[in-house]
């Protein structure tokens, strides 16, 4: 019974985030990340890449969404998209080798001052 | 010479995006600050770089054993049903809402994830000692 309601409780999460991402168009990916280390107990690395695998379906789903409703500019797309690629590999370079430092910190602060800058 | 600029955003926000941190909250900013990009427009190339992207880093996870697939199935399906709603809401929204949504959304993101990070670091500093 329990492991039952567990199941749910964790599905639930999963809409709320497919919602989320839907809405902001991106940000899922971190909740995610944080769902599967506190509830689900896995470990930080597996959760990252996890992470990046559940968030694709949904990104999908989204992005099909806004190309329907012209919020797509595919020359933009493509210049991004073989930029993002590269950088992609890198990451995953990156995380097999990462440990929890100083650059997470910056990314935050990054988004910080990011969303500050977007209020104003 | 933009185009340029457009490659190299997208490689920042790859290597972060990569390691499962959250791409597109970089990419999402940077394409709205510095290029002028519109809202919504800029989370919907967010949303479609990403699948190219997520399918090749996916691949390479799969192949490191590095995927929980009971937590893949549990939380994938129901997020990418319920995505689609989200994603209907956001495009009918004014855009000057939803940019200041989402700099708020950024914010608390980025203050919650901070305070995780201090405790954890907290947590590892006590661990060592005992």
């Amino acid at each position: 019974m329990k492991k039952w309601f567990g199941g749910a409780f964790i599905c639930l999460c999963g809409a709320v985030v497919g919602f989320i991402n839907g809405f902001m168009g991106a940000g899922g990916g971190i909740i995610v990340v944080f769902i599967l280390s506190t509830i689900c107990k896995i470990e930080t690395k597996k959760a990252h890449a996890t992470a990046v695998l559940i968030i694709l379906p949904v990104c999908l789903v989204s992005a099909v969404t806004y190309m329907i409703n012209q919020f797509v500019n595919f020359e933009i797309v493509f210049s991004v998209g073989i930029g993002s690629i590269l950088g992609g590999i890198l990451g995953t370079f990156a995380l097999k080798k990462m440990k929890a430092n100083i650059i997470d910190c910056i990314f935050y602060v990054i988004m910080i001052v990011a969303g500050i800058r977007m209020l104003i | 010479m933009l185009i340029f600029w457009f490659v190299i955003v997208g490689l920042f926000s790859g290597i972060i995006a990569g390691m499962g941190m959250g791409g597109g909250t970089l990419l999402i900013p940077m394409l709205v600050i510095f290029l002028g990009v519109e809202q919504s427009m800029a989370q919907g190339i967010n949303l479609l770089v990403f699948v190219p992207l997520g399918i090749i880093v996916g691949i390479i996870y799969i192949r490191s054993h590095l995927i929980d697939f009971k937590s893949f199935l549990m939380l994938a399906i129901p997020a990418a049903i319920v995505a689609f709603i989200g994603s209907f809401v956001s495009l009918n929204l004014q855009k000057e809402v939803l940019r200041k949504i989402f700099a708020i959304f950024l914010i608390l993101l980025g203050v919650i994830q901070m305070i995780v990070w201090i405790l954890k670091k907290k947590k590892n500093k006590s661990y060592k000692k005992t």
